[in-house]
């Protein structure tokens, strides 16, 4: 048997500053990711839910800003595990309190604290999409 | 004092009375005492006259008998003695005509008659005679004593009496007072000066006598209450005490949530900028860019986000420095004028319309500039807040004893939770760096820095109205 023809991961990337955006959306893609940026938590959930639901792939990887207009990206990252996806997913928080940390982990997400570099950043993802 | 003069004046009225009762008692009795005195003198003068006149009348007849009467008038040096027949008129004494049928033979009858020009008055005395051939005149002898010397000597005792009075009036003046002063006035003054402590809050001194009597009694009370008093005292200092130490323990748990609060607004607010800038420099550095035209971008994209964090800091700083109000007499209604003029475009971008309600200046005491950076953070919040097509309406009013009140009214909604903390730093419900959330705290600290106040209402269904009072006078 053959193994499944590898794909380019497909990372949903969702961040309401546009500079912020701009920058880990290129970082990622120079890296070799399929990147599908959104701006905010309701257009997060669509491309999660709607467009999935109409046949889009599940992304390999979600990275999202928690606090963001629209849905937190705490609140996304619920609805996901409501329903039974084991998507692995990315945090990024300007503040994350324990209190954050700890649900994040109880939600199987790994949280990254602004400000980071790159590379921890790169590291992560890696580490998420490794089989 | 006054005390000791009224007991004094109620116990010489009780003297006075006493006194002068027992005065007029004893003097009635010297009076009684002189008139018997005289009453016998007289009798016993009637008596050897009758044997005189009685004897002349045997033996040398009528007209020597009377001529003897007449001699022994002469001679008797204040008194007057007459012959007298009672059937016959001239009888000194009309009252005395029912009493001399009485007149027995050989007795004599003395009376006291007043004279009747305010003199002093008479003492008659008339001695009945026993005389052969005349017993149908009913013949006497009357003897009559003015009463001037009685006068005198009555004068003399009131006199007398009345010196006696006077001294022991004095005397007994004298000795109240110094006893009122001892036993009254120096506890009283004492007691007085004590309360007059205990009133400036001395409670701790004593009155410091115990005489034993009422006023010993009230000097006790005092002290007692004094007492109570200094302990009432130490009570509310404790309990203003606990008081004072519980409001600073408020204030510091206060500071240490706003310090709190402030670290993460600082964390989140600087930490997106950061992240980009720092990534974007370890980008260059590695040379992970195109060309030199993709590391040009990343570098301004690296400017621009710490323009970014520059604009926050300033805000930070502009929010924490303590700012100097440069105050003057200002028409409110033109600093909100000017500052809907200055968001118009902002306004029109959003597509939000902008109005001032109509009336007439409102003057104040204010910082212009910074009052009008209170209104430009109320207007804008409001046109963020306002829905397409929405109005954000500004008010001024003011009345001279209320002080100025000035208001921003939107058709966008705070919710319920929120509202305690729109005036918090950092504290926004807008898009990620749309705004930093120290508007209204900023706004909130400049209206405090007037002395006035700032609050927002927002009734579901009926917008939202920022309200700033400035207090009259400015």
């Amino acid at each position: 048997m053959n193994p499944p023809p590898r794909r380019t991961p497909l990372i949903v990337l969702a961040e309401d500053d546009a500079a912020m955006r701009d920058l880990l959306a290129a970082s990622l893609r120079r890296a070799g990711y399929q990147v599908f940026d959104v701006a905010d938590g309701h257009a997060l959930e669509a491309r999660l839910f709607t467009d999935t639901d109409r046949g889009d792939d599940l992304p390999d990887l979600v990275i999202s800003d928690v606090m963001m207009p629209g849905t937190t990206g705490l609140n996304a990252l619920c609805s996901v595990r409501d329903r039974a996806w084991a998507t692995p997913w990315v945090l990024i928080t300007a503040f994350g309190g324990d209190g954050l940390h700890r649900e994040a982990k109880d939600l199987g997400a790994c949280v990254l604290d602004k400000p980071f570099a790159l590379a921890e950043l790169h590291r992560i993802v890696r580490l998420a999409l490794s089989p | 004092v006054k005390l000791s003069w009224k007991i004094n004046l109620a116990l010489i009225s009780l003297l006075v009375v006493s006194l002068g009762i027992q005065a007029r008692m004893r003097l009635d009795r010297e009076l009684a005492l002189f008139e018997r005195e005289m009453r016998q003198d007289q009798h016993v003068m009637g008596r050897s006259l009758r044997h005189a006149v009685e004897d002349e009348w045997q033996d040398s007849g009528p007209d020597a008998a009377l001529a003897m009467v007449e001699r022994l008038d002469a001679r008797e040096e204040g008194v007057r003695i007459r012959y007298v027949e009672h059937g016959a008129a001239g009888a000194r004494a009309p009252e005395l005509e029912s009493a001399l049928p009485l007149l027995q033979p050989g007795g004599d009858l003395s009376r006291i008659e007043p004279d009747e020009r305010d003199g002093p008055g008479w003492m008659y005395t008339y001695v009945h005679l026993d005389l052969p051939g005349a017993e149908a005149a009913a013949p006497m002898l009357e003897i009559r004593e003015s009463l001037a010397a009685q006068r005198a000597y009555v004068r003399a005792t009131s006199l007398r009496i009345a010196e006696w009075l006077g001294v022991t009036l004095a005397g007994t003046t004298v000795v109240v007072m110094l006893l009122m002063r001892w036993l009254v006035g120096r506890p009283v003054a004492a007691l007085a000066a004590h309360a007059r402590r205990v009133g400036a809050g001395d409670f701790g001194s004593r009155v410091g006598f115990d005489t034993g009597d009422e006023l010993g009694q009230l000097a006790r009370e005092l002290d007692q209450m004094a007492g109570g008093l200094a302990a009432a005292q130490q009570a509310l200092r404790i309990e203003q005490q606990a008081r004072e130490e519980a409001i600073e323990q408020l204030r510091h748990a206060d500071r240490l949530a706003s310090v709190g609060r402030l670290a993460a607004g600082i964390a989140h607010e600087l930490g997106t900028p950061l992240n980009v800038a720092m990534a974007r420099a370890q980008m260059i550095e590695a040379w992970e860019v195109d060309d030199e035209a993709d590391a040009r971008v990343n570098a301004s994209s690296i400017a621009e986000q710490c323009g970014r964090m520059v604009v926050i800091i300033r805000q930070l700083l502009d929010f924490a420095r303590p700012r100097r109000l440069e105050v003057g007499t200002e028409d409110l209604r033109a600093i909100a004028s000017d500052a809907l003029e200055l968001v118009a475009p902002l306004g029109r971008r959003r597509g939000v319309s902008l109005t001032l309600a109509d009336g007439p200046p409102v003057f104040a005491r204010v910082d212009r500039g910074q009052v009008q950076q209170v209104l430009l953070n109320l207007l804008s919040n409001a046109i963020a807040a306002s829905p397409p097509g929405g109005t954000v309406t500004a008010s001024v009013a003011g009345a001279e004893r209320d002080g100025a009140r000035i208001a921003v009214h939107d058709q966008g909604s705070v919710a319920a939770e929120h509202l305690p903390r729109v005036f918090e730093p950092f504290f926004t419900t807008k898009d990620v760096g749309e705004g930093t959330g120290l508007g209204l705290s900023v706004s909130h600290g400049i209206v405090r820095e007037h002395g006035g106040s700032i609050e927002v209402r927002s009734p579901p269904g009926a917008g939202t109205t920022f309200e700033v009072h400035l207090p009259p006078g400015g």
